[in-house]
């Protein structure tokens, strides 16, 4: 079998190859622009349907109306509700925030239909995907009754980082099996006493940009085992102005770095804490 | 960039860079340029569709094959219920003939069947782990080393057998 790979790589490769694949791929990303708008609407149809008809028709079914309050006698509440949507393509476990007894009742109902609006959107594209998982688990072979073993799970929850006169600040979060790598992170901080939103040029100063971007370089350089991959020119360098962040239980801002954004992807996601 | 915009993104610069391997691929198959040009043509096409399925970047080479291999083995089999015919006779009978100088992996791919013809060409012209082409192929590992040195063994009595008779003849 010495030479058993000779022919198979004497196999003339045709001069349209290249021009056909390049052709394809164009088309293919005409067509899943034109595409995509439409099928958006639909997938978000399709969620809100799955998502009213149980609680309208079955009391029993995995909805849980849980008003518990996590801690009552401050200025805001925070609660939750739980409910089990599914479709054919999805099954998914959501746990959606609510705050409430903010002293400003537009201020918390606008922060209500942020939350919700986010959950309805993640939950509408882990649709989306779930329909192109399943349909791909097809075209290759698989089956219905396959596929309903392996059907795509999507959970919604979220994490409070802190809870105090002045601040609330919490983070939600989705994933669904299709792939972890579809993970997303929303975070809410909220000046409860001022009925808005916390911006870094409030905490931090104008320039916070600057300020961050020091802090971040300077801790990283303290740690051995992370480093800015390749990609990223230290030198230059900047976060970005709309970077994700949290306040901790000490009242520090923790900025939070997308996964590959300024690192390895093994890394995950970076946090630093920036101390004023 | 998010990772599903990403995982396109490298899925395409996968297929820009693996083309030629594609193409040799689907010709094993196919055994004529505008078929196995067809077979590349659908399978990027399927792949870019459904790149959401794409679970972590390592496992885009397995998930292309598995795409590409199935593409091909439904193209031949469509082929074959349109023409079992004079051409097809013609290209057993030339095949035939080459088989006194010796008869080597790359024609013996055509005594095998489908599936067969998937693992030799995954694991002796393609390279690839068997840990691999239990991924692309979605079979337990054992199984497709048992299924490999089965067919081994098979075309080494093929392949020896021809030689016996044509020192006969």
């Amino acid at each position: 079998m010495m030479e058993h790979k000779k022919k198979y790589e004497n196999i003339k490769i045709p001069e349209e190859l290249d021009q056909m694949i390049n052709q394809t791929i164009k088309n293919e990303q005409k067509e899943q622009n034109r595409k995509k708008l439409k099928k958006r609407w639909i997938a978000v149809a399709a969620t809100f349907a799955v998502l009213v008809t149980p609680l309208n028709i079955s009391q029993g079914f995995a909805d849980t109306m849980a008003g518990v309050p996590i801690i009552g006698q401050i200025a805001s509440v925070l609660t939750f509700r739980e409910y089990t949507a599914e479709s054919e393509e999805l099954v998914a476990e959501v746990t959606i925030p609510e705050v409430s007894e903010l002293n400003n009742q537009a201020f918390e109902d606008r922060v209500n239909v942020l939350i919700q609006e986010k959950v309805d959107q993640t939950l509408a594209d882990a649709q989306l995907r779930a329909e192109e998982y399943k349909q791909a688990y097809l075209e290759t072979g698989g089956t219905e009754e396959g596929y309903e073993e392996r059907k795509t799970e999507a959970k919604v929850d979220y994490t409070v980082y802190v809870k105090n006169e002045d601040t609330l600040s919490f983070m939600l979060y989705s994933y669904d099996s299709v792939a972890a790598a579809y993970a997303e992170y929303s975070y809410y901080n909220l000046d409860v006493k001022n009925d808005r939103e916390w911006i870094l040029s409030d905490l931090l100063g104008d320039d916070y940009v600057a300020v961050v971007t020091d802090q971040v370089k300077a801790q990283m350089s303290e740690q051995n085992d992370i480093s800015f991959w390749e990609e990223v020119d230290e030198s230059t360098w900047k976060i970005r102005e709309d970077i994700d962040f949290y306040i901790n239980a000490d009242n520090y801002v923790v900025v939070v770095f997308d996964k590959y954004e300024i690192a390895a992807g093994a890394l995950g996601r970076l946090e630093y804490e920036i101390v004023k | 960039m998010s990772t599903a915009r990403l995982n396109h993104f490298l899925l395409i610069e996968y297929i820009k860079t693996h083309q030629e391997q594609f193409y040799r691929i689907a010709y094993s198959y196919a055994k004529n340029q505008q078929d196995a040009l067809d077979i590349v043509q659908t399978s990027v096409e399927k792949a870019l569709r459904a790149s959401g399925g794409i679970k972590e970047e390592k496992y885009i080479a397995t998930w292309f094959t598995r795409i590409l291999i199935n593409t091909s083995i439904d193209v031949l089999r469509k082929r074959k219920r349109e023409v079992l015919t004079d051409t097809m006779e013609d290209w057993i009978g030339a095949r035939v003939e080459e088989q006194d100088e010796n008869l080597d992996l790359y024609e013996a791919l055509d005594l095998l069947k489908p599936e067969e013809k998937t693992l030799m060409i995954l694991r002796y012209f393609e390279d690839l782990r068997f840990q691999d082409i239990a991924e692309a192929m979605d079979m337990n590992i054992n199984t497709v080393k048992t299924k490999t040195y089965s067919i081994i063994k098979k075309l080494k009595i093929q392949m020896e057998g021809e030689v016996i008779q044509n020192d006969g003849a």
